[in-house]
């Protein structure tokens, strides 16, 4: 058992590890899908430049507002360490999967 | 993860795929009639917004179940041994030595 009793330590010692790492590849696993699906449609509409991105935020905002308020009955916090704030920040991760597959869909509609 | 949640998700990819082949033909026809790119059909446009909010609500309705995350919740299905058993504490020095003896006086 860790023995520190420094801030941050007393603090993370009240979260279960493993639960935190699966809400996380779960989390990530639908931001994913979104990120995928966003970029379909931001090709298909022929979106350019910044209107792509501002379908990316929009959708991502959607999306996780809809997982905080659907997927998490027992409240925000219980599920995620940060609570709201870490749910709206978007991944930085899951931006050039949706470039990726936003250029690919205008390439094919479009081109 | 229930049957309504992948038919939305399956719904939500054939509409956006139908919404991608309007599109691959109204552009085609345009260029063939060698007219400027026109705004796309508004009808185009809003099947792909819904097809995009039913796959986010199908793919978050698709996914496994949270799990929380403080100890608390965690020892309600787990017994304190299991997490914390004090093995150095261990005393394996029991009095059943002296309870299960026989009662003789002279020993």
């Amino acid at each position: 058992m860790a023995t520190s009793t420094d801030a941050s330590s007393v603090e993370t010692a009240h979260f279960y590890g493993p639960n935190i790492a699966h809400n996380k590849a779960v989390l990530a696993n639908i931001f994913f899908a979104t990120a995928c699906l966003s970029g379909f449609v931001s090709g298909i509409l022929g979106l350019q430049n910044v209107q792509g991105f501002i379908l990316f935020g929009a959708a991502t905002l959607l999306n996780a507002l809809f997982v905080g308020g659907v997927k998490m009955e027992k409240g925000v916090s219980r599920y995620v360490m940060g609570g709201w704030k870490e749910l709206l920040v978007p991944a930085q991760d899951n931006l050039f999967s949706f470039v990726l597959v936003w250029t690919l869909v205008y390439g094919v509609v479009h081109g | 993860m229930s049957f309504t949640a992948k038919s939305l998700l399956f719904a939500a990819s054939l509409i956006l795929l139908h919404a991608a082949y309007s599109t691959y033909e109204h552009m085609s026809q345009l260029k063939a009639l060698g007219r400027p790119e026109d705004r796309l059909p508004l009808d185009i446009i809003i099947e792909s917004i819904l097809a995009l909010a039913t796959g986010i609500i199908g793919a978050t309705l698709n996914s496994a179940e949270l799990k929380e995350i403080t100890w608390a919740s965690e020892m309600k299905n787990r017994n304190i041994d299991e997490m914390d058993s004090r093995l150095g504490f261990a005393n394996f020095n029991n009095k059943g030595k002296i309870f299960f003896a026989s009662s003789n006086p002279q020993s």
